[in-house]
């Protein structure tokens, strides 16, 4: 109830003030900024190949991803964007029948190798799915899953709750219903409690799984705020069908298509000037 | 100019067979439409009509039981039927004491759940998240196939296998008795709880296990902490559903509980011959003459089950529709 009520009034609020054109403003930002020829990256892979049995995913991918910074997958369905975001941390190994070739390598560290403990790779590489999926408990429980399992506390538990949702934007519009099930929110407000969610584990890496596909434009809004403010102290790797979507969040941008990486630059670059006339026919809207 | 009725002789633009129905086609719609609406619901009616009569008729009878000369001879009859273990309906001084029919019942049906509900739920777990897809295609079906063989033939298998197995290794004095028969209830109410339990796991659906192990959680964690509590309404519903199975089974029962009208003692002795009310109905009811005592005494015992069965039923209908609410939920 309360729930929506807060929506609402954010949504009056919003359409006042929030809509200003953050592209422009955005890629501007970048020009001066963005600049990892020093920086280390924190996810590499180097030819890297992902098979659905005999059928290809993504094939020879070689991209090199800096922290702190969001960076944008974009193509055309079928491309193989999701297929290499969810290789990133291993969510692919539920599907039966797949393997992977080549390096995929997350701090340093091909996720690949027999020995890699997935169960700390998920931790420090959340992810956030494309229909917010929370699970039918409390939005306390729902964030603390992941912490407990963990092992922390019970007592760091409602400091880390308060956090991960203040974090998360959340904070303010659900306080007061912490123990109400998280089925009760509203799409947006169940996405960013997942976002949330995958704070709670304290990751260096964040994935979004078209995180604002299941949205509307208010929640997609906030969601793309939030995930602005999240890039000074995460990584985040970002898969979208909307292209002003990656153009408005991402420092840099990949363009995939059947299985290829066709090309990855800054995304002003890739959106202004890109050097692939398939990148220009799809960014352009001619094509996929 | 004034639009009339469009006359219907005049074919439309363009459009070689008419868009308007004849009169006859008209009239011959309505009467099949009707027709079938008809047939429909005169089907459809049989059944319900059937469970309402079938209702009427065993309440009616188990009445002639209960209703005395006086209120007082009236309670007393119920009294003796519900707490008085002297069963002896055909004695001179006959006794309708169906305490011990009623405790053999739930003996043994709560025995068949001891065995049937941790194997069940431990099978429903194994197709559900553990076993590879083509290993479930092949469990699924062969389990469910348990169901489908007739309760005369596994009364066979438990008296001429069982009943002796646990004369030689168990060293039992009767090999037709209480634990005989819950094991053979338990294998008969196996594939009602995996099915519907394995139903209710697969429809939480990827979304929350991807959720869960995107978190770091293993296989296990993902299982105990989000699957099983997403589905426990339909794991319930699977419990009860078995339950219901257990309880009204009569052929296996009076094969394999050895038919003896008597309350365990001690109580855990699981070795002693029982008898059920299903076993006795069946049993007794070619016996009876057609309005005496012992005929309205055995359908007081049905009126019992039916009773039990019905509130069993209602219990799973409502976890079954908490479960359905949860899975929509969870889709929009």
């Amino acid at each position: 109830m309360t729930a929506s009520a807060v929506d609402e009034s954010s949504m009056k609020e919003r359409s006042k003030q929030d809509f200003k054109p953050r592209r422009i403003e955005r890629i501007t930002a970048n020009a001066k900024s963005f600049d990892h020829s020093d920086a280390v990256p924190i996810i590499e892979s180097h030819n890297f190949s992902f098979y659905y049995g005999t059928k290809i995913g993504v094939k020879n991918i070689t991209m090199a991803i800096y922290p702190r910074s969001v960076t944008a997958i974009i193509g055309p369905s079928g491309c193989g964007k999701s297929t290499y975001l969810r290789s990133i941390n291993r969510m692919n190994d539920l599907i039966p029948g797949t393997h992977a070739n080549g390096e995929l390598k997350v701090g340093g560290i091909n996720v690949y190798d027999k020995q890699i403990n997935l169960v700390n790779l998920r931790q420090q590489v959340g992810m956030v799915f494309q229909k917010p999926n929370p699970f039918a408990k409390s939005i306390y429980d729902n964030i603390t899953y992941g912490p407990k399992l963990q092992g922390t506390a019970r007592s760091e538990l409602a400091a880390l709750v308060e956090k991960c949702l203040r974090d998360a934007a959340l904070w303010d519009e659900i306080k007061d219903d912490l123990h109400k099930s998280a089925l009760a929110l509203s799409g947006g407000q169940q996405q960013r409690l997942c976002i949330a969610r995958a704070l709670a584990t304290k990751p260096k890496v964040i994935l979004m799984d078209e995180p604002c596909s299941a949205l509307d434009p208010v929640a997609t809004g906030r969601i793309e705020d939030l995930i602005l403010q999240l890039s000074k102290n995460y990584t985040i790797v970002i898969v979208t069908h909307n292209m002003q979507q990656a153009a408005r969040v991402s420092d840099r941008t990949a363009f995939f298509c059947m299985g290829k990486l066709i090309e990855y630059d800054n995304t002003d670059k890739i959106f202004t000037n890109p050097a692939s006339p398939q990148t220009e026919a799809y960014v352009t809207g001619r094509f996929g | 100019m004034k639009f009339n009725k469009p006359d219907i002789s005049i074919k439309a633009a363009g459009f070689a067979r008419p868009l308007l129905l004849t009169p006859a086609e008209d009239i011959r719609g309505w009467l099949f439409m009707h027709a079938g609406r008809l047939l429909f619901f005169l089907i459809t009616c049989t059944s319900v009509v059937s469970v309402f009569l079938i209702f009427t008729f065993i309440t009616r009878e188990a009445f002639g039981f209960v209703i005395c000369k006086t209120p007082i001879q009236t309670l007393g009859r119920l009294w003796e039927f519900f707490t008085s273990p002297r069963w002896y309906p055909e004695a001179q001084q006959a006794e309708f004491g169906a305490l011990s029919l009623i405790v053999g019942s739930f003996y043994v049906t709560s025995g068949a759940l001891m065995l049937a509900v941790p194997a069940g739920l431990l099978a429903a777990m194994f197709l559900s998240d553990i076993a590879p897809f083509a290993i479930r295609q092949i469990c699924k079906p062969v389990i469910e196939i348990l169901a489908a063989i007739p309760s005369v033939a596994y009364g066979f298998f438990a008296v001429l296998v069982v009943a002796p197995w646990l004369q030689t290794h168990l060293g039992l004095t009767t090999g037709t008795n209480a634990l005989n028969a819950s094991i053979m209830l338990a294998i008969m109410a196996v594939p009602t709880i995996v099915s519907v339990a394995d139903d209710a796991m697969t429809a939480t659906g990827t979304y929350i296990r991807e959720a869960s192990y995107a978190l770091g959680a293993t296989r296990a964690e993902t299982l105990i902490k989000v699957v099983i509590p997403a589905a426990h309404s339909g794991i319930i519903a699977a419990i009860i559903l078995g339950m219901m199975r257990a309880i009204g089974e009569t052929m296996v029962v009076w094969m394999a509980a050895g038919n003896a009208s008597q309350i365990p003692a001690p109580w855990w002795n699981i070795a002693s011959a029982v008898r059920t009310m299903t076993a006795t109905i069946a049993g007794d009811m070619g016996e009876t003459v057609k309005g005496s005592d012992h005929y309205h005494a055995l359908f007081m015992a049905g009126f019992t089950l039916l009773a039990m069965t019905f509130i069993l039923n209602l219990v799973s209908e409502y976890f079954l529709s908490q479960a359905k609410k949860i899975s929509v939920a969870k889709r929009k």
